[in-house]
C-alpha cells in the first residue's frame, strides 16, 4: 500500500482526497452497504469470542435486523471485569493497544478499552481525514505536506488522546511540537509551552485537542504576554526572527496587538467537545482560521468531522456500526427504566435529538454500546457541498442535559455560549439543576476574572439575557412558570485553582482535577465553594 | 557566425535541455522532485547555450566563460537537491550548500578568482583559471560524487525493478556531465566541446529514460505515426545531403543535369534507404511500441482460437497463458459466476502454486464494484476508494494471496459473469492505458466465449442428465431386488457427477442410518462404513436434513467441524461432502453420500451437479422405494405360503411339526454331505413346504383311508406341481419350486410328475425323498400303522437304487442310525 507520505510527495493529490475524504461522496445506500458488510465481519467475529457470545448469547445475528432484535444495548458496566482488568482471551481478536479515557467520576477511575491493529489504523485514517478536511478550501483541496508541524497538546499512553496521537504520527510524516518521545514525559503546560517554543523557530500547521488551550493563548497574546513563551537564545535563529518581524509588521499595519494568526499561518484546526461551537469565532479572531469540529470517544475512535464549510459532521461509514436511540424513545425509557429504547440506523434518521449507539467494527469490544452522548440531526444532506448523508452536531452528554420542568432544556454548550456572550472574562463555571418548594432552578456557579468589579446582580441578569437568546424555550420560563428560575453566585478568585490542588493532592488522576461543567455533586460543589458565603 | 562542429553541439544540446524542461514544466502535478528537476535542466540548458555564445560572441567571451562555469556549479548544486529529494534524503547540511552555491555563483561571475581570461581564436576557447578555481568549484563536483553515490545507494536497496531501471538511467545521465566536464582542466582538450556533447548524450538518456520507465511519473504520448516519420526524416536528410554533396562535386549547374542527378539519387536513396527504413521502424516498434505490437498480435491469436474451444476450462486457460505470456505478467486468474449462489469461484489460474477455495462471495465489493462498471478496476485504486473500506479482513488475505493488482468485469450483456484478475506485471511497470484497453477486449472476448461454452456446458450437462437418467431408468427398472437397485445408484451416482465414492444411508426407524450400499471409484483404505449404523455424532447432520430437505455440503475445512465427525463421515476419503436426501411421498428415507476428493481442477458439486445428483436421487428414492414394498410383498408371500404350510400339515395326518421334522432331517442330510449352505437353505424350504400344493386336494382324498381311485390318484398326483406353482412368484422360493416339483420323483424313473431319473432328480428333491419316506414309515397315517426305526431302514435300504438315490439312503441311515 502507498503511504500517505509517498502520495503527497508524487502529488496525487486526487488519491489522498479519495482515500482520507472519500466518504462523503457515498450515497447513503453505499454507506449502509459498507456498514452491513462489517457488522456481518464483526458479528462472525464476536461470535468466536467469549465475550461476544456473552454479550450477544449463543444464537449469532446473521442480519441487522436480527442484531438490532436479538442483541441487548449495553454501558460500560456490561463490560466491568473484563476489560478493567484487561483480559485479551475473551476478546475478538487479539488488541495492539490498550487505552482508557476517564470514567463518570465515583463509577470507575478508568474505562479501558482495547484497539485491535486494524482499530488503531483506521484511527490515523480519520484523524488524517480530519487534518485534510480542517485544512480545504474547497472539495479536492489537500494542504497537508510533509513535515507539517502539528502541537502536541494530548495526553500521555495509555490515554486515548495519545494513542491518537501515536497512530498518526506512524501513519503520516509530521513533525510533532515538542516531539512525540520528549512531549509525553513532559507535565502538560510545560508540553504545551514546548510546543509553542518549537513552533516559533519551525512554525505551525496544525493544532488538535480543547479550543480552550487555542483560546487561551491567543488572550495572552492580545494582553501582550506572547502566548506564555519566553524568548531564549536557542530561538534566535533566522525562521524564528522572520516569523517574529512579519507578526510583528502585520498588526502593526492593522493597529492591533500581535495575535498569534500574525506568527503563524496555520493550515488546520480541529476541535471537539461542547465548547468548540462557542470558542470557532474567538479562535478564528485568534488564529486566523475556524476550527472544524469532530467527535471522538475511546470506545469508539473518531467518529465524525466537519467538512470545509464547518457545518454538520458526517459520520464515517466503516469505523462503527452505527444506531441512534430517538429522544422520544430516551424519554420513554426515562419514564419507566425496564423499558427497552428502539433505535434507527444512520439511513433512518430524521430531524431531531438523538443518543449515539455503537458497535465497534474490526474486532473491537464494544457492542450496541451506549457511549452516553447525543447527537442533533440538523440536516438530512448538505445541499452546499453536495453531501448526501445526514448532518449532526454534538447535542450533549445524556446525563448532563438540565431539565426545568420538562419546559427548557439546557445542554453544556448553551450555558457556556451564554457565559461567552455576556463579554464578561470568566475562568470557570458549573450548572446545576436544584429543587427548591417543587421548584426546578438552574443554579450558576462562576468564577470571574477579579478585575472584573460586577456585582453578582449585574452579571445574572447580563447571563440571563444571553441564555435567553441562546435558548429560547428558557426566555419565556418565568412568564410561564411564574418565578425567575435563574440562580446565579460568584465564586471567590481562585476557587477552580483551589479545587484542581484539592484533588491533586488527594490523587485524582488528571481527568478527574476539574469538577464538570454540569450537575457535579454536591461533594464537588462542596470543595470548590469551602470558603464562600452565598446570599441564596 | 561560423556555424561548425564547436557550435551546432552546444546549439543542439541546449534545445534538448529546453525541450526536456518543456516537457517536465508540462506535466501534472507539479510535484517537489519535478521542480527540483526542472532547476537542473534549465542550468543545464544555460550552460549550453553559454558555451554557444561564448564561441559565436567572441566580443564577450569573458563574460559567457564566467557564465558558463557558473552555470555548471550551479548545475551541480541543482543537482545535488534533486538528487535530495528523490531519494528523500534529508541532509542537515543542506541549506549551507545554498550559501556555498550562492557565493560561488557571484564569485565566478564578478571576480577572477575562477576564470582570469578567455579568448575565442577560430572557435578554439582559450582560458586560464584563476587562483581560486579549485575551491570554489572543488566542493561543487564534491556535491555531484556525494549524489552519484546516495543515487548507486539507492538503487541498489530498492527491489522494485521499475524503480531500478529509473536510478540506472538516472546515474548513468548525471554521472556523465561531471565526469567529462573534468576535460576543462585540461586547456588542450577543454578547448573541443566534449563536455557539452557529454551533456547531450545526457540530455537523451534523460529523455530516453522518461520516455521508456516514466522517470519521475513523466509520461509522454508520442503519436505512433510521429515517431515512425524518424527514418523518413532521416532518408529526407540523407537525400538532402547527398544532392548538396554531388552539386558541390560535379559543379552541375544546367537544369537538366540537375534534374537527372536529383533524379538518379533519389531512385539510388530509395534503393538504399527502404530497408533502412523497414529497419529502423522495427527497432522503433522495438523500442517504444512493442508491447502494442505484441499484444495486437495476442488479440488477433485469442479472437480466432477462442470461438473454436467450447471448453470452458481449456478457453480459459488458452486466454491465460496468451496474455500473461505476452503481457509478462506473473499470476492471473479467472473467477466465474457461480449461478445458483451468485460466488464468483476460481477456474483457472496460472502462475500460482496454491489458491485454495479462493472466491468472490456475493457482494464483495469488488464485485459490487465490477458489475456496475465496464472498466477495469486497479488494485490502487481498490486502496483510495470508501467502498472498498468494507472489505472483511478474511478478503484482504485473499486478495494479497492472489496478488492481483488489475481486475476487469466480464460481462454478458449487463451481467457480471466473471471477473479476471491479474497480478504485477513482471517488469514491476504499471499498466498502461493501452493495457487495460488490450485487457478489456480480452475480457470481452473472454464474455463471448464463456457464454458459448457456458450454452454448450449446459447442453452437455442436459445431455449428460438424460443420459444418465436414462440408463439408470433402464437399469432400475429392471430390478425390483433392492441389494440391485442400491449398487446401480450408487454405481451410475459415482460415473455420471465424476465423484471419488457413493454411499447410500437406508434410514431405519429407531435405529438411525444404515449403510447400505457403497460405490468406491477406486480402492479406498477403509469400507467406507458399509452394512453399519451410522455413529451417533453424525446425527445432528443428518437431522438438519431430515428437517430441512435439502442438499448440503460440507467442505473439510469446515471450522465448525471436529476431528471426530470428519472421521465419522468420511471426510478423511475426501475433500468435499454431498449429503442428498432421498425424498419419497412424505419421508426421506435415506441419503445419497458423495465424496470428492478434490483430484479435479473444477470447483466439486457446482451448480450443474447438484442438479444432476437430485435427479439421481430422486430416480433412486422411486425405484428404492419400489424395491423395499416388493420386498415387503415377497415377505407377506412368504409368510403367507409358510403359514399354509403349516395349515396343510395340520390338515393332513401328519403331526403338527411334521414338515419342520423333516426339514430339520433334511438339514442334517445336506451338512453330512458337505452341500454348501445356500443349497442347504434350498433344501431347508422345500422340505418344509414340500406338500403345500396338497392345498388343492380334497379332504375325501387327502384323508381317505382306503385306496384311492384312478381319478383320485391322477388329483394327488398333481400336487408336486400345484406346490412349486404355488411359491414360484416368491423370488426367494424361485430355487425352492424344482425341488417342491421333484420331490415325488424315483430315481429308477417310475415317480411322478416327470418320470425323471437318477441325477435328473434335484439332489434335495431325493434327499426329502428319502427323509420323507422314513418319517411316513415311521408316523401312523392313515393308511398304514407306524413301524420301527429298524425296519424303516430296512424298508429305506430295500428301496435304495429303485426308488431312492442309494448314496443319499446310506447317508441317511447312518445318520439316523449313528
Amino acid at each position: 500500500m502507498t503511504s500517505l507520505a509517498t502520495l503527497i510527495k508524487q502529488g496525487r493529490k486526487e488519491e489522498i482526497w479519495m482515500k482520507y475524504c472519500g466518504f462523503l461522496d457515498l450515497s447513503i445506500d453505499e454507506f449502509m452497504e459498507i456498514q452491513e458488510r462489517l457488522l456481518m465481519e464483526q458479528l462472525d467475529l464476536l461470535g468466536k469470542s467469549m465475550m461476544g457470545r456473552m454479550l450477544m448469547g449463543d444464537m449469532i445475528p446473521k442480519s441487522i435486523k436480527e442484531f438490532r432484535e436479538v442483541v441487548p444495548l449495553t454501558t460500560y458496566k456490561d463490560y466491568i471485569g473484563y476489560l478493567d482488568v484487561q483480559r485479551e482471551d475473551v476478546l475478538p481478536r487479539e488488541p495492539f493497544a490498550w487505552c482508557h479515557t476517564s470514567g463518570r467520576t465515583g463509577e470507575y477511575k478508568f474505562k479501558w478499552v482495547p484497539y485491535t491493529q486494524k482499530m488503531y489504523d483506521r484511527l490515523a485514517e480519520v484523524v488524517i481525514s480530519a487534518m485534510i478536511l480542517s485544512s480545504a478550501n474547497r472539495k479536492g483541496d489537500i494542504n497537508l505536506e510533509n513535515k507539517d508541524t502539528v502541537l502536541l497538546t494530548t495526553a500521555p499512553p495509555p490515554y486515548f488522546s495519545a494513542i491518537i496521537t501515536r497512530t498518526t504520527d506512524e501513519h503520516a510524516d509530521l513533525r510533532f511540537l515538542p516531539p512525540l518521545d520528549k512531549g509525553e514525559k513532559m507535565g502538560y503546560v510545560e508540553r504545551v509551552q514546548a510546543g509553542f517554543k518549537d513552533a516559533m523557530i519551525l512554525g505551525l500547521d496544525y493544532f488538535y485537542g480543547i479550543s480552550s488551550v487555542l483560546v487561551r493563548i491567543g488572550q495572552q497574546f492580545e494582553e501582550g504576554g506572547g502566548g506564555g513563551t519566553s524568548l531564549s537564545l536557542d530561538m534566535l535563529r533566522p525562521g524564528f526572527i522572520f516569523r517574529m518581524l512579519s507578526g510583528v509588521i502585520k498588526s502593526k499595519l492593522q493597529g492591533r496587538p500581535l495575535l498569534p494568526k500574525d506568527i503563524w499561518n496555520i493550515k488546520g484546526i480541529m476541535t471537539g467537545g461542547a465548547d468548540s461551537g462557542v470558542y470557532g469565532k474567538l479562535i478564528e479572531k485568534y488564529w486566523g482560521r475556524k476550527p472544524i469540529e469532530g467527535y471522538a470517544c475511546t470506545e469508539g475512535g473518531l467518529m465524525c468531522c466537519q467538512a470545509w464549510n464547518m457545518k454538520g459532521m458526517t459520520f464515517y461509514p466503516e469505523n462503527d456500526f452505527l444506531e441512534f436511540i430517538p429522544d422520544e424513545e430516551r424519554k420513554k425509557e426515562q419514564e419507566d427504566p425496564e423499558y427497552i429504547p428502539k433505535t434507527v440506523l444512520y439511513n433512518e434518521l430524521e430531524l431531531g435529538v438523538y443518543e449515539l449507539v455503537f458497535t465497534n467494527f474490526h474486532g473491537g469490544i464494544m457492542i450496541r454500546y451506549r457511549v452516553g452522548d447525543m447527537f442533533e440531526v440538523i440536516a438530512l444532506r448538505d445541499d452546499e457541498l453536495n453531501i448526501n448523508l445526514p448532518q449532526l452536531n454534538y447535542y450533549a452528554r445524556s446525563s448532563d442535559v438540565i431539565n426545568l420542568a420538562n419546559f427548557a432544556f439546557l445542554t453544556e454548550k448553551d450555558i457556556w455560549q451564554a457565559f461567552e456572550d455576556t463579554g464578561i472574562e470568566y475562568n470557570e463555571w458549573i450548572a446545576r439543576k436544584e429543587l427548591k418548594d417543587d421548584k426546578a432552578y438552574l443554579h450558576l456557579f462562576v468564577e470571574i476574572d477579579p478585575k472584573n468589579k460586577l456585582e453578582e446582580s449585574k452579571l445574572r441578569s447580563l447571563v440571563k439575557e444571553s441564555l435567553a437568546n441562546v435558548n429560547k424555550d428558557i426566555k419565556d420560563m418565568e412568564e410561564m412558570l411564574g418565578y425567575d428560575p435563574l440562580k446565579l453566585d460568584i465564586l471567590n478568585p481562585g476557587a477552580f485553582n483551589a479545587y484542581m490542588e484539592y484533588q491533586k493532592s488527594q490523587g485524582a488522576d488528571l481527568a478527574h482535577t476539574k469538577p464538570p461543567h454540569m450537575n457535579p455533586t454536591k461533594e464537588q460543589l462542596g470543595v470548590l465553594i469551602k470558603e464562600k458565603k452565598f446570599k441564596s | 557566425m561560423t556555424w561548425n562542429i564547436n557550435t551546432i553541439v552546444p546549439f543542439i544540446t541546449f534545445f534538448l535541455y529546453a525541450g526536456l524542461m518543456f516537457v517536465v514544466l508540462l506535466s501534472r502535478p507539479q510535484t517537489e522532485s519535478r521542480r527540483r528537476f526542472r532547476w537542473f535542466l534549465m542550468t543545464m540548458a544555460l550552460w549550453s547555450l553559454s558555451a554557444f555564445f561564448l564561441l559565436v560572441d567572441t566580443t564577450r567571451s569573458l563574460g559567457w566563460m564566467r557564465m558558463l562555469a557558473s552555470s555548471a556549479i550551479t548545475m551541480m548544486i541543482g543537482l545535488f537537491f534533486f538528487v535530495q529529494t528523490i531519494i528523500e534524503s534529508k541532509t542537515s547540511w543542506a541549506k549551507y550548500v545554498l550559501y556555498y552555491g550562492f557565493a560561488s555563483v557571484i564569485l565566478s561571475l564578478f571576480s577572477n578568482l575562477v576564470i582570469i581570461s578567455t579568448v575565442v581564436e577560430e572557435s578554439t576557447v582559450h582560458y586560464v583559471f584563476g587562483a581560486g578555481m579549485v575551491f570554489i568549484s572543488g566542493p561543487s563536483y564534491l556535491l555531484v560524487i556525494y549524489s552519484v553515490i546516495l543515487l548507486v545507494r539507492s538503487h541498489n536497496q530498492t527491489e522494485n525493478l521499475f524503480e531500478r531501471n529509473r536510478l540506472l538511467y538516472l546515474i548513468l545521465a548525471i554521472g556523465l556531465i561531471p565526469l567529462v566536464s573534468v576535460i576543462n582542466f585540461f586547456p588542450e582538450l577543454g578547448k573541443y566541446p566534449l563536455d557539452i556533447a557529454a551533456n547531450g548524450i545526457s540530455a537523451l538518456i534523460i529523455a530516453y529514460s522518461i520516455l521508456r520507465y516514466q522517470l519521475l511519473d513523466i509520461r509522454i504520448i508520442i503519436r505512433q505515426g510521429m515517431v515512425y516519420s524518424i527514418p523518413t526524416i532521416i532518408i529526407g536528410a540523407t537525400y538532402f545531403l547527398i544532392i548538396t554533396l554531388s552539386l558541390n562535386i560535379f559543379n552541375l549547374y544546367s537544369g537538366v543535369e540537375i534534374f537527372l542527378l536529383s533524379l538518379g539519387v533519389a531512385i539510388v536513396t530509395a534503393l538504399v534507404a527502404e530497408p533502412l527504413r523497414v529497419k529502423a521502424q522495427q527497432i522503433i516498434d522495438r523500442m517504444f511500441f512493442r508491447e502494442k505490437y505484441d499484444s495486437q498480435v495476442m488479440l488477433q491469436t485469442l479472437s480466432g482460437r477462442a470461438a473454436s474451444i467450447l471448453d470452458l476450462y481449456k478457453v480459459t486457460n488458452m486466454i491465460l497463458t496468451e496474455v500473461t505470456s505476452t503481457l509478462h505478467i506473473s499470476k492471473a486468474a479467472f473467477f466465474l459466476r457461480d449461478e445458483e449462489n451468485g460466488v464468483f469461484h476460481i477456474t483457472t489460474h496460472i502462475g500460482f502454486e496454491e489458491v485454495g477455495n479462493l472466491s468472490f462471495r456475493q457482494g464483495h465489493p469488488v464485485a459490487l464494484w465490477l458489475s456496475t462498471r465496464d472498466y477495469p478496476l486497479d488494485r490502487e485504486e481498490m486502496e483510495v476508494l470508501p467502498q472498498f473500506q468494507s472489505l472483511w479482513k478474511s478478503e484482504r488475505q485473499d486478495l494479497e494471496r492472489l496478488e492481483a493488482t488489475l481486475f476487469l468485469p466480464i460481462k454478458v450483456g449487463s451481467q457480471l459473469v466473471g471477473i479476471f484478475s491479474l497480478g504485477p506485471k513482471r517488469s514491476e511497470q504499471a499498466y498502461t492505458s493501452e493495457d487495460k484497453l488490450t485487457l478489456s477486449t480480452v475480457a470481452n472476448q473472454t464474455a463471448v466465449a464463456i457464454e458459448n461454452a457456458r450454452l454448450y456446458t449446459a447442453e452437455q450437462n442436459r445431455r449428460r442428465e438424460i443420459d444418465t437418467l436414462y440408463n439408470l431408468a433402464r437399469q432400475l427398472v429392471a430390478t425390483d431386488d433392492l441389494d440391485t437397485v442400491l449398487q446401480s445408484v450408487s454405481h451410475y451416482a459415482v460415473e455420471s457427477v465424476h465423484v471419488s465414492y457413493s454411499r447410500i444411508l437406508i434410514r431405519e426407524n429407531d435405529k438411525g442410518f444404515y449403510c447400505q450400499a457403497i460405490y468406491p471409484e477406486y480402492n479406498l483404505a477403509g469400507s467406507l462404513g458399509l452394512g453399519k449404523i451410522e455413529p451417533l455424532i453424525t446425527e445432528h447432520y443428518f437431522n438438519w436434513i431430515l428437517q430441512h430437505g435439502q442438499t448440503v455440503v460440507i467442505d473439510i475445512n469446515d471450522s465448525n467441524l471436529n476431528e471426530e465427525e470428519r472421521q465419522a463421515l468420511f471426510l478423511h476419503d475426501a475433500k468435499t461432502l454431498c449429503l442428498t436426501p432421498l425424498k419419497g411421498v412424505d419421508e426421506i428415507i435415506g441419503l445419497l453420500v458423495l465424496g470428492e476428493v478434490g483430484r479435479n481442477h473444477r470447483e466439486p458439486f457446482q451448480a450443474p451437479d447438484l442438479r444432476l445428483v437430485n435427479v439421481i436421487a430422486d430416480q433412486a428414492t422411486s425405484a428404492i422405494q419400489r424395491a423395499i414394498l416388493h420386498e415387503q410383498l415377497e415377505e407377506n408371500f412368504l409368510q403367507t405360503v409358510i403359514s399354509l404350510a403349516n395349515a396343510m400339515d395340520a390338515r393332513d395326518t401328519y403331526t403338527s411339526d411334521h414338515s419342520q421334522r423333516l426339514a430339520d432331517m433334511a438339514g442334517n442330510v445336506c451338512r453330512a454331505m458337505n452341500i454348501s449352505e445356500e443349497e442347504l437353505e434350498v433344501v431347508h424350504w422345500a422340505a418344509i413346504l414340500h406338500d403345500i400344493g396338497k392345498i388343492r386336494i380334497p379332504d375325501e382324498i387327502l384323508r381317505k383311508k382306503g385306496s384311492l381311485t384312478k381319478k383320485e390318484w391322477g388329483i394327488m398326483k398333481e400336487h408336486p406341481e400345484t406346490g412349486a406353482q404355488i411359491v414360484a412368484p416368491v423370488k426367494y422360493l424361485s430355487s425352492v419350486a424344482p425341488l417342491i416339483r421333484a420331490h415325488h420323483e424315483k430315481f429308477d424313473g417310475s415317480g411322478y410328475p416327470y418320470g425323471l431319473t437318477g441325477e435328473a432328480i434335484p439332489l434335495g428333491s431325493r434327499i426329502i425323498a428319502v427323509v420323507d419316506a422314513y418319517v411316513a414309515i415311521r408316523d401312523e397315517r392313515v393308511y398304514s400303522k407306524s413301524h420301527t426305526h429298524e425296519e424303516a431302514v430296512i424298508e429305506l435300504r430295500k428301496h435304495a437304487g429303485t426308488q431312492f438315490d442309494p448314496e443319499v439312503v446310506e447317508m441317511f441311515c447312518r445318520i439316523i442310525t449313528g
